[in-house]
């Protein structure tokens, strides 16, 4: 049976290669990070620049080794006074979470031009693309339960740190942050995030694609 | 499965080669072999209508139930 070949397979192929390529690059970037393992310097200074977050305006200074942000004009305003340390935890455990997510879109980018591939050639109901689509379905569900450990874990760590070297206040009264044992471990589980339930709509759909493999060995197989 | 083709027999008897036929009948020589090596899941009217045409014969001629013979996961209606 001969299909005709659309142009959306081969542009998602193509786009798919280039995306598992930046992913490449960017895992070999991260990698070279902690390899090099750089260290922000006691007198950094890097002045005070304007940032926007959550639509307030505010500043964020980087001056002897004190972190300092400011929003709403000075109503919020935090210091971190070891930003020495920040940047080490944002190296040591951040980067090594960035390097997971990485990898594993590279793998997804990778998988998904493989799946394309197929389509573009007119293979869709054979095993080997319904072993992609498997593929696919359960990586997702092991990267929601990975990246919730992992984001977790980082969250903990980064609010360990804070709560012992922040000090925060609101239009000038001091608020202590809570330490990181009071926030629940995985509180915000990733485990309902878009990854799982995406995970399991691409498992059900790989049922679709078992499906069609059999009418397709059926029709085949009908002479 | 319980039903079984007997192609081969039939060709034997009518010597008629498996290109020869394919030829004939219209069907590729991958398909035919298929239906030769008992590999086929279904047949369809008109292919069994021109086999039977192009070797002179009856469907009860090329196709046999063999009882006993289920396959795996197959039930007996």
């Amino acid at each position: 049976m001969t299909t005709t070949m659309g142009w959306l397979p081969r542009v998602l192929r193509w786009g798919f290669t280039v995306f598992t390529i930046f992913c490449g690059i960017g895992a070999v970037a991260i990698l070279i990070v902690l390899a090099i393992d750089p260290k922000l310097p006691g007198n950094a200074n890097f002045g005070t620049t304007q940032v926007e977050f959550l639509g307030l305006p505010g500043t964020v200074s980087l001056q002897n080794s004190t972190f300092g942000a400011q929003l709403a004009h000075g109503g919020l305003s935090m210091r971190v006074n070891d930003a020495a340390g920040l940047f080490e935890i944002v190296k040591h455990t951040g980067l090594p979470v960035a390097l997971l997510h990485v990898l594993f879109f590279m793998l997804l980018f990778d998988l998904l031009r493989r799946l394309f591939r197929n389509v573009g050639r007119g293979e869709s109901f054979t095993k080997p693309t319904f072993r992609l689509v498997q593929i696919i379905g359960f990586s997702l569900l092991g990267f929601s339960l990975v990246s919730a450990i992992a984001e977790g874990l980082f969250v903990h760590v980064l609010l360990d740190y804070l709560a012992h070297h922040t000090a925060v206040s609101v239009s000038g009264m001091a608020v202590r942050l809570p330490d990181a044992q009071e926030f629940h471990f995985g509180g915000d589980s990733h485990l309902g995030s878009s990854y799982f339930f995406t995970g399991l709509l691409v498992l059900a759909l790989s049922e679709v694609f078992r499906q069609g493999l059999a009418l397709k060995n059926d029709s085949d197989l009908t002479i | 499965m319980a039903i079984k083709l007997n192609l081969d027999r039939v060709m034997l008897e009518r010597k008629v080669s498996l290109t020869e036929l394919a030829d004939r009948v219209g069907i590729t020589l991958a398909n035919l072999s298929i239906l030769k090596t008992n590999k086929a899941r279904a047949i369809r009217f008109s292919t069994l209508d021109a086999l039977c045409r192009q070797l002179s014969c009856q469907p009860g001629d090329i196709i046999e139930f063999v009882p006993g013979e289920v396959e795996e996961g197959e039930a007996d209606p």
